[in-house]
């Protein structure tokens, strides 16, 4: 799949991965640093699989957090020397919405993106002042590999090219949150300060669960 | 007035109720295992230290002790069977917890991971323990049955 896209992409490189190996992450942010520089870094490396409480699996919930934040925090170890020592540059982490509260079935997958977008605040304080910029991506919900398992029609749904789009804008407005498609985001962003009693009982009869 | 009913149900008569606190050696942990005992809970405390568990026991007949590395997930399942046959399972709660303050112009991969690992991942490993607890008692028909 990387190498159809660097084939498509005249220019562009390829560094097989996997996120979890935390040795192998050091090692490509090497290779990348050398070959072509660092000056934006994005994660989105991410899974997402339903999960409901009633239904508990601890291999479930460690495989999103190592995935989605575990993976987050070895790029962080293998980019930020660099960064801080060259003192510009850019990293973007790709949370969700659903990181904004506790949602049915998302059990897993909310406290890992919950975590991540909790990370990107505190690096955008601490890294302020070092020339650093930092953004947090929270999508609605695009049509990805990942959303193609969802079983509801998912409300104000977009394309991944104009979720791209949408991200472009974000960075080029020097942005912190990045969100879209506000049609949906906005519902979230009011329900997220709510009092947990009319939150709770919202979403229930919202998703009927 | 659906506005003014509990979350939950309330937790109001702690005699004789089986409570599991993790992460009880010192702090709120502690706090909270002295207080329930006080209300008349079996107290079963969990945590690292060995020593700081005992003398929590000495001071406090009927309480039980179970060391226990909140990191270690099969360590956690067992003591959860221990807890469980022993003196039954109604509330658990989970406060083992570390903290080390952190800025990102000073990043350490290792002191990021433990705390995920003590704070979130023990927690994982609780539920996953207590969930079990949970079903296999239904599975037996032995469900709590107070209230």
């Amino acid at each position: 799949m990387l190498q159809a896209f660097v084939s498509d992409h005249p220019g562009s490189m390829a560094l097989p991965l996997n996120v979890t190996d935390a040795q192998a992450v050091q090692a490509a942010a090497r290779i990348v640093e050398t070959q072509q520089g660092l000056d934006v870094v994005m994660y989105c490396a991410g899974v997402y699989q339903p999960l409901r409480a009633t239904d508990y699996n601890l291999a479930v919930m460690e495989q999103h957090m190592v995935v989605n934040y575990h993976g987050a925090l070895y790029v962080l170890d293998a980019v930020l020397p660099t960064l801080l020592a060259q003192g510009h540059g850019h990293l973007s982490l790709v949370s969700s919405v659903a990181g904004y509260r506790g949602l049915p079935q998302s059990l897993a997958y909310g406290p890992s993106k919950a975590a991540l977008t909790h990370l990107g605040e505190a690096l955008y304080l601490d890294l302020q002042d070092s020339g650093i910029g930092v953004s947090v991506i929270n999508p609605g919900f695009v049509d990805t590999p990942l959303t193609a398992q969802n079983q509801f029609t998912m409300p104000a749904l977009i394309t991944s090219a104009q979720a791209a789009q949408f991200i472009v804008q974000g960075w080029h407005d020097g942005l912190f949150e990045i969100h879209f498609p506000k049609r949906f985001t906005l519902w979230l962003q009011l329900l997220r300060v709510l009092p947990y009693r009319w939150y709770f009982s919202l979403v229930r009869r919202a998703t009927g669960l | 007035m659906a506005w003014l009913t509990p979350f939950n149900k309330p937790l109001t008569e702690w005699r004789g109720r089986s409570v599991w606190l993790v992460g009880a050696s010192s702090g709120i942990g502690l706090a909270c295992a002295k207080a329930l005992h006080a209300q008349g809970a079996k107290v079963c405390v969990s945590a690292r230290q060995e020593a700081l568990l005992q003398a929590f026991v000495s001071d406090h007949p009927g309480s039980m002790a179970l060391a226990l590395n909140v990191t270690d997930a099969q360590a956690v399942q067992a003591a959860a069977r221990i807890v469980e046959t022993q003196q039954g399972l109604d509330v658990v709660m989970y406060c083992a917890g570390v903290y080390q303050p952190l800025r990102a112009t000073d990043y350490n991969l290792a002191v990021m991971e433990q705390h995920m690992v003590v704070n979130y991942h023990g927690a994982l490993y609780v539920l996953d323990a207590a969930s079990l607890c949970v079903r296999s008692s239904w599975q037996h028909g032995l469900a709590p049955e107070r209230d």
